[in-house]
């Protein structure tokens, strides 16, 4: 790891997630201690990570356990959460070292003490259900001699040639004082380097070109393969393609001018379809992928011979997927000209605007349902996505997702999440799928792009079917929903259980549902509204703020005014500030 | 007479192999074994799941008079034996040539 980086793995509470988690953690020490004070730490972790499996979660496999380890210049620290049961590791008594006797020496309870032995500082900490150890380790003190090894050691020369000469010692002390002023802007150049480094890495396009084709593989039906060429100077040159790819297709160079399928959807900016593709017999389909302004390549999927003509769906589908490959792709080429920390802040404020507006701004006007969007974006770009969407059947989707962290990767994540909700809202809704339903293909499409970027996104779906007096919804680990209810029946928190998307590509998300009567008001929101500080404290707000405004304004008010209301009692409790992205969808059962 | 027998520990020692280790030597203690060494030339981490299993090891082991001892002991996993004092309560040898000769004198 360098100074400045994070990491981040969630596993699942086993013995094989344990040791994948001491895997992980081995792996980022490496460089940074030796061999024994390495394998300490990794005790320290996985000691962490079995209270958690034994104590908070009784063993029961399943549940997840999240380990974070920063890097900071001088110390390393790790956070392990658990949704486990609470267990302050401050409450456990020292093991009893005093035996006399073999039969009187204990055989456990050592986790504990060899954590608190091993580390320099731990602290224990339960919010909203979820317990944070947060343990510190100083960093040897080799590795910041190395860094200061470039400047000389003005110490040194102190004490070889200065006695008691009041004009040399002033004359010293400023030496010292510059040592280390140049010693801190080498720390920050070192740490600002490592940050645009891991940037440029998250924006791979030849990577995130394949994952996108393997997006459409999934979402298009009966396409088996499919490929991406990228304009260079006169020429269409393959970048990626998927691994059925007949090995005819695969031609390295095409030209512009050539009466290929490729060839045509750029001589004409239209999608193309084809019977076959050259000498390839199946059906294909060709679109041409344009930026801002212009021309950058084509994307094409093909189908076994014999298979179904594409529909006007798959089109559509395929030509959003163009459009987002052409975002990336212009983002990608603006980023590999970002050298500078004054390009790259311009680039996250594209970022932030394209994210910006993919959120909603006007709800649609849906029979039985009032809906009202709120959202406020913090400096830097977060992974806030809500949106709404109505069929021509009136039913009415919801959704609310938000990526982890902060930056470039967490926005990419905001588009990923954009097209993947509606590609399925759109492919499954006439085969009535659920909340869950949803949940679990997203999981799935998105799962090798939650790995490649080590990202992981809570969400939450809801499903409004008109004339229906109730609500189903699904939760991938999101802000639990709150919910006011008509005729004095009161404000509840509703439940929500499952992982978040991409901690296990096979989690099958469960539909719960709620009584949803004519009056009922219902929140959704992202963790903007608990996960902040109290104005003038460290304290994060938490849900208490939040249900207590949702009881009074849900129940006296109408949506619209109910979901301003909360928002600006939140932002009084922070002093006005937003730390992170919210957005808050409300929504009220009106008459049919 | 005594019959020692060398158990090589895996290179993790941990709750997703202690059990089985512990079953391994209980049925070596069955068939006879009056010392067990444990050998831990491969071991590179240890955990306090693996701990328990040699403490308990070692009061199964009293119960019928024999005895456990430890060899070849990485700095980290000594390092571990020391925090929890357990050192003192296991015989430790450099080697495994070592442990074997200590109780065949």
């Amino acid at each position: 790891m360098r100074p400045g980086e994070t990491r981040r793995l969630a596993v699942a509470s086993s013995t094989a997630g344990i040791r994948e988690l001491a895997a992980f953690c081995a792996d980022a020490l490496e460089g940074l201690f030796d061999a024994k004070n390495a394998a300490m730490v990794e005790i320290a972790v996985v000691e962490a990570a079995n209270n958690a499996a034994r104590h908070g979660y009784e063993l029961e496999g399943g549940h997840p356990i999240e380990l974070e380890i920063r890097h900071d210049g001088t110390d390393l620290e790790l956070v392990l959460r658990d949704e486990g049961a609470e267990f302050n590791l401050a409450d456990v008594n020292e093991p009893d070292f005093e035996w006399d006797n073999v039969k009187d020496v204990p055989e456990g309870g050592w986790g504990v003490f060899l954590i608190k032995s091993i580390m320099d500082e731990i602290k224990y900490a339960r919010r909203d259900g979820v317990n944070f150890l947060e343990m510190r380790k100083r960093l040897p003190r080799e590795s910041s001699e190395t860094h200061s090894r470039a400047i000389p050691d003005f110490r040194v020369f102190r004490d070889a040639q200065i006695e008691d000469d009041e004009g040399l010692r002033e004359n010293e002390d400023t030496l010292e004082e510059m040592a280390e002023e140049l010693s801190a802007a080498y720390e920050s150049l070192n740490l600002f380097y490592s940050l645009s480094r891991d940037v440029a890495l998250v924006s791979d396009l030849d990577a995130f070109l394949e994952n996108t084709l393997d997006k459409m593989l999934a979402v298009v039906p009966e396409a088996s393969w499919g490929m991406a060429r990228l304009k260079e100077e006169d020429k269409l040159r393959l970048h990626a393609a998927t691994s059925k790819c007949p090995p005819e297709t695969l031609v390295e160079n095409i030209p512009f001018d050539d009466d290929s399928i490729e060839g045509k959807a750029t001589a004409t900016s239209k999608r193309v379809f084809g019977e076959s593709y050259g000498e390839v017999p199946g059906r294909v389909m060709c679109l041409p992928i344009v930026g801002l302004d212009e021309f950058l390549g084509t994307i094409l999927v093909g189908k076994e011979p014999g298979s179904d003509l594409f529909t006007a769906g798959d089109a559509k589908l395929a030509r959003a997927l163009a459009d987002q490959i052409a975002v990336s792709i212009e983002n990608s080429r603006l980023y590999s000209k970002a050298i500078a920390a004054e390009i790259a802040e311009r680039e996250l404020g594209i970022a932030t605007e394209l994210q910006r507006k993919l959120i909603l701004k006007t709800p649609p006007v849906a029979k039985g349902l009032k809906c009202h969007m709120i959202s406020a974006t913090a400096k830097q770009v977060g992974g806030d996505y809500a949106t709404l969407r109505k069929m021509d059947d009136g039913t009415v989707y919801l959704a609310v997702c938000d990526a982890m962290g902060k930056g470039m990767s967490a926005s990419y994540f905001s588009l990923m999440s954009h097209m993947a909700v509606h590609s399925v809202i759109l492919q499954q809704h006439d085969s009535g799928v659920t909340p869950g339903g949803i949940l679990t293909l997203i999981n799935k499409i998105m799962a090798s792009d939650f790995d490649l970027f080590g990202m992981f996104m809570t969400a939450l779906v809801a499903k409004f079917v008109p004339g229906k007096n109730n609500l189903v919804y699904a939760s991938a680990g999101h802000c639990p929903p709150i919910i006011h209810f008509p005729d004095g029946d009161g404000t509840a928190v509703l439940d929500t259980v499952d992982f978040m998307l991409g901690v296990e590509p096979d989690t099958t998300y469960a539909d719960l549902s709620t009584p949803f009567p004519k009056g009922t008001r219902l929140l959704l929101y992202t963790d903007g509204l608990t996960d902040v500080a109290e104005h003038c404290s460290e304290e994060t707000l938490g849900m208490a703020p939040l249900v207590a405004a949702c009881e009074k304004e849900l129940a006296e008010n109408d949506i619209e005014t109910a979901c301003q209301n909360i928002f600006d009692a939140i932002l009084e409790k922070t002093g006005g500030r937003v730390e992170d992205d919210v957005s808050i969808i409300g929504v009220e059962r009106t008459d049919d | 007479m005594s019959k020692a027998i060398v158990l090589k520990a895996e290179e993790r020692f941990d709750s997703g192999n202690a059990d089985a280790f512990k079953a391994e030597a209980a049925r070596e203690f069955e068939d006879g074994a009056t010392v067990l060494v444990v050998d831990f030339s491969e071991t590179r981490f240890i955990d306090s799941v693996g701990l328990g299993c040699l403490v308990s090891l070692l009061k199964r082991a009293a119960q019928c008079g024999a005895k456990v001892a430890l060899c070849s002991l990485s700095p980290q996993v000594r390092e571990i034996f020391e925090m929890t004092r357990l050192h003192r309560l296991f015989d430790i040898f450099e080697s495994k040539e070592d442990a074997v000769a200590s109780v065949e004198d």
